[in-house]
């Protein structure tokens, strides 16, 4: 068996010119330490540096992502901006996870929760295996959405549904995922990442350039709002976790 | 001039940006000084990186950026841009790429930074000055946002965030014409906080980066983020276009010419 302790939090496995990265924490299912994050950055970075030709993002032994390590917490140092120095982490890796030059695709098999959705959101395409299931249950936990999830479920589904699912943190099966438009491609259960890196090498064949440039007009398209939105989640984030009730909360869920 | 803690290349990785510890400051020294600091492709790169390093130390309060010896810095290296950037469309596009996330992470960046220019402060190294909370400005120092005589589109300096520090017209006019704006001038407009003399600026600036990371951390940290959300808002959408009008920029005759006459001097 794995050895956690030793192994990489976050995984490379190239094919074809295409970077698979997964999450690897299997045994926590893939649950997301603030350290997970340093290195997902590593490792995009890396992928720019040797010229991929695109991204796979998926979890370790078919699940994709539980969210934030609940043992772990969100607080990160003894700081002023401890109590949620993760969620400020998380939010800068996966603008990076944006800027990415080249096709980003999350493949989702049995659910990406939390954070973990919003990391598979952050990416340019997702495709989800017809079993896997998308929740937001942070305030059963009692603290707030982060990683862009309120503001990207509201622009998204509207201000009712959005509210539906972030306040009663309700499953979100893969078949109404894809009807909302959350989802690239709904596939068999454990061809996710077969499928996704179907696509990668399909975009590979385009223009890099053009790849590049189209991206960052879609990004361009939110970044007004969401370079407002993200300070204000960071805020909201460091107040919930500074109130009792959200220690409580994480005790009673761990 | 006082001497400064030694900086090393650990943080950064890079011999040409040393990082040194001075208690909760940290010291950011652009250290090219073969080439009046110009910044090279190696520290362009090692400027994608270092403020997300800084940003990781636990320890920090405040920094302050200077250049070695006489000079902030000269801005970008013509003689590799020619190999980078005109010849070449790839790493052309990564070379923007991370002129673009350099302005953003300087904007997102938490801790109060102090700007010791210390000497002339051209185009990439003007932009990364004026980037910064405070700016002191040394009396033999300027400012001068070169790119348009030289063939290009300010797109990563000037025109970002110039015109939420001075009227749009003196923004205008100083990177149209890309004159050279001394110190007093500098702080006139909006650009510069103080002259400093020379022979005190480095001290000066680690002065006041001190009284920085002495103040009550998160006041002074959410401070600057919620003054920075100005900086944020105004660069949305117009980084993006001044970066991609600038990347169009590199294949012109006028550009091609302004290197060639610099790599004749």
């Amino acid at each position: 068996m794995i050895d956690d302790a030793n192994a990489p939090l976050i995984r490379r496995e190239d094919r074809d010119g295409v970077a698979v990265v997964l999450l690897n924490r299997p045994r926590q299912r893939n649950a997301l330490r603030y350290e997970s994050w340093t290195e997902l950055s590593a490792v995009l970075n890396n992928v720019i540096a040797d010229g991929s030709r695109g991204v796979v993002l998926a979890g370790a032994d078919g699940f994709f992502c539980a969210g934030g390590d609940l043992k772990s917490g969100p607080a990160h140092g003894s700081g002023p901006f401890g109590p949620a120095g993760r969620v400020e982490h998380a939010q800068r890796v996966m603008e990076q996870l944006k800027e990415v030059p080249v096709p980003t695709i999350a493949a989702v098999e049995g659910a990406a929760v939390g954070l973990g959705w919003s990391l598979a959101l952050s990416c340019d395409l997702v495709v989800c295996a017809s079993d896997a299931f998308f929740a937001a249950p942070f305030v059963a936990r009692a603290v707030v959405p982060d990683g862009g999830l309120a503001w990207r479920l509201t622009q998204q589904l509207g201000r009712h549904r959005a509210a539906s699912l972030l306040l009663r943190g309700i499953r979100l099966s893969a078949a109404e995922a894809e009807r909302l438009g959350l989802v690239t491609d709904v596939v068999e259960p454990g061809s996710a990442v077969d499928r996704a890196l179907e696509i990668a090498n399909e975009l590979a064949q385009a223009d890099s350039g053009a790849v590049e440039m189209t991206k960052r007009l879609i990004n361009s398209a939110e970044s007004a709002q969401l370079a407002a939105f993200h300070p204000l989640e960071l805020a909201m984030a460091t107040v919930a976790q500074q109130r009792s009730a959200a220690t409580e909360g994480r005790t009673a869920f761990s | 001039m006082t001497q400064l803690p030694e900086g090393t290349p650990e943080l950064t990785g890079c011999n040409e940006i040393l990082v040194a510890v001075d208690g909760p400051v940290r010291i950011v020294t652009l250290n090219n000084p073969d080439n009046a600091n110009a910044v090279n492709n190696r520290m362009h790169t090692a400027f994608t990186r270092l403020w997300t390093a800084l940003a990781d130390d636990p320890d920090a309060r405040a920094v302050m950026i200077t250049g070695t010896g006489d000079y902030f810095s000269a801005g970008g290296n013509l003689v590799e841009w020619l190999e980078t950037h005109v010849n070449n469309p790839v790493t052309r596009r990564a070379g923007m790429r991370d002129a673009r996330r350099i302005v953003r992470d300087m904007i997102d960046f938490p801790l109060p930074v102090v700007a010791a220019v210390n000497g002339p402060a051209v185009g990439f190294g003007c932009s990364i000055a004026v980037l910064c909370d405070i700016v002191l400005m040394s009396d033999r120092a300027y400012f001068a946002d070169t790119h348009v005589a030289s063939g290009l589109v300010a797109g990563d300096g000037g025109s970002v965030l110039w015109p939420l520090l001075m009227s749009l017209l003196k923004a205008k006019e100083y990177l149209m014409l890309g004159e050279r704006i001394k110190a007093d001038k500098a702080v006139e407009l909006g650009l510069a906080n103080r002259v400093v003399p020379h022979a005190q600026i480095k001290q000066e600036g680690l002065a006041i980066a001190h009284r920085l990371a002495a103040l009550p951390p998160r006041a002074v940290q959410d401070t600057k983020r919620t003054l920075n959300l100005h900086a944020q808002r105004a660069i949305t959408g117009i980084l993006e276009y001044g970066i991609s009008a600038e990347t169009e920029c590199f294949t012109t005759p006028e550009h091609r010419a302004a290197i060639d006459k610099f790599l004749d001097r």
